[in-house]
């Protein structure tokens, strides 16, 4: 069992997407700047012009912290840097695909049902 | 030594793994299916709001306020599987978080029970989850709402944007929620299957029906076609046939899968 101390912090969502993705969550109100010297936000808003490693920079700083709970990347993104989320497996935070305005969301690239399929031999 | 009784009350078991875990995973696409019909609102209403915003404006990260702090957040609760719940948490009442700060640290015995019983009811009884998220929705401090970032003449349409957007967080909590259990039923139905493997082993029985394999794939059925010591059941002598009568024929394509099987498991 997971100890209180891993997850009982994370209080925060994180987006990694494109801009209506991050303006419609900002606007449900999960958007969140540190104060302090070094503010640090809980969202990237990625364009097709957005390197690479900005955008792995931004997951493994996301994935690092201690405050969040959840990081949800649009699923487009996520492919981008597909071996990075497929590589990833902290139980904290979960990270989510979720689809964009312009790309639905596309089962064939779902983790899960790969997994289920798998499960059940086909 | 294992019984035939014994075989069939674990084969129940499986069945029912399996049972709830195909429930969760109907859950999962529910929720799926409802984070994408919020955001495909959001997106659209975000869209209108777009085309009639004032001076042709857009409404994206140019408008955001630096200062931001975060009014919805999550609460994450781990049960004694290890399976993890996510709910919806309103961060603008800090009270919650306090008393929620001093839980674990809750020096009386019968108080901390008490407090584990109410964590307990809520981890288990979806209706109080969706009570408290439903208020988190509608929670109303209009000082820090992230619409005021856009200005005061925007249009109605990005108002019910962010309706849509806010709707969207209850079912990826859920979604989240659901993974865990997944990921929880999907471990056991894998250990009770390897006990139904061990448990058959010693009762002699071989017959292999499909689904208690990882994989039933094409390499494997192969394999054991070509295999030359006879040993096997009845429900593998089509295959040998096959195989035997792919080699009579001078068919080479055996190795092949068997060399991939090979080195697949190296």
């Amino acid at each position: 069992m997971a100890a209180p101390s891993s997850y009982k912090d994370r209080n925060f969502l994180a987006v990694i997407g494109d801009e209506d993705t991050v303006t419609g969550l900002l606007l449900a109100g999960i958007g969140h700047v540190t104060t302090g010297a070094n503010a640090t936000r809980n969202f990237l808003v990625v364009d097709p012009k957005t390197e690479i490693d900005k955008i792995e920079t931004a997951f493994d700083e996301m994935t690092s912290r201690k405050d969040i709970g959840i990081l949800l990347v649009n699923q487009h993104v996520a492919e981008r840097i597909r071996y990075k989320i497929d590589m990833y497996t902290a139980a904290f935070p979960a990270v989510l695909e979720i689809p964009s305005k312009d790309h639905p969301y596309d089962p064939e690239k779902d983790s899960v049902l790969k997994r289920v399929k798998k499960l059940f031999g086909e | 030594m294992a019984t035939q009784q014994e075989l069939d009350e674990l084969q129940d078991k499986l069945d029912l793994l399996i049972i709830s875990y195909l429930d969760l995973f109907d859950k999962y696409q529910a929720s799926r299916a409802e984070i994408s019909r919020a955001l495909t609102d959001g997106f659209l209403n975000l869209a209108q709001a777009n085309f009639n915003a004032p001076n042709r404006g857009r409404y994206g990260q140019d408008m955001y306020d630096n200062r931001m702090q975060a009014l919805r957040g999550v609460r994450i609760a781990v049960d004694e599987n290890d399976v993890t719940a996510y709910t919806l948490k309103d961060l603008t009442v800090p009270e919650v978080t306090n008393l929620e700060k001093a839980d674990p640290e809750a020096p009386s015995n019968v108080e901390g029970s008490d407090l584990e019983l109410e964590k307990e009811k809520s981890f288990s009884t979806p209706s109080v989850k969706l009570d408290d998220s439903e208020a988190v929705l509608t929670l109303a401090n209009s000082k820090s709402d992230p619409l005021r970032w856009f200005g005061i003449l925007r249009p109605m349409a990005l108002g019910t944007a962010q309706k849509n957007f806010t709707q969207s967080l209850p079912p990826i909590m859920e979604l989240i929620s659901t993974l865990g259990d997944i990921d929880y039923h999907e471990k056991r139905i894998r250990a009770v299957r390897q006990e139904v493997r061990g448990m058959r082993k010693q009762l002699g029985i071989n017959v292999d029906d499909g689904p208690l394999e990882e994989s039933v794939d094409i390499p494997e059925l192969d394999k054991l076609s070509i295999g030359k010591d006879g040993t096997g059941d009845e429900g593998l002598g089509d295959n040998r046939s096959e195989g035997k009568r792919r080699q009579e024929e001078g068919v080479d394509d055996q190795k092949g899968p068997v060399e991939i099987e090979n080195t697949i498991k190296s």
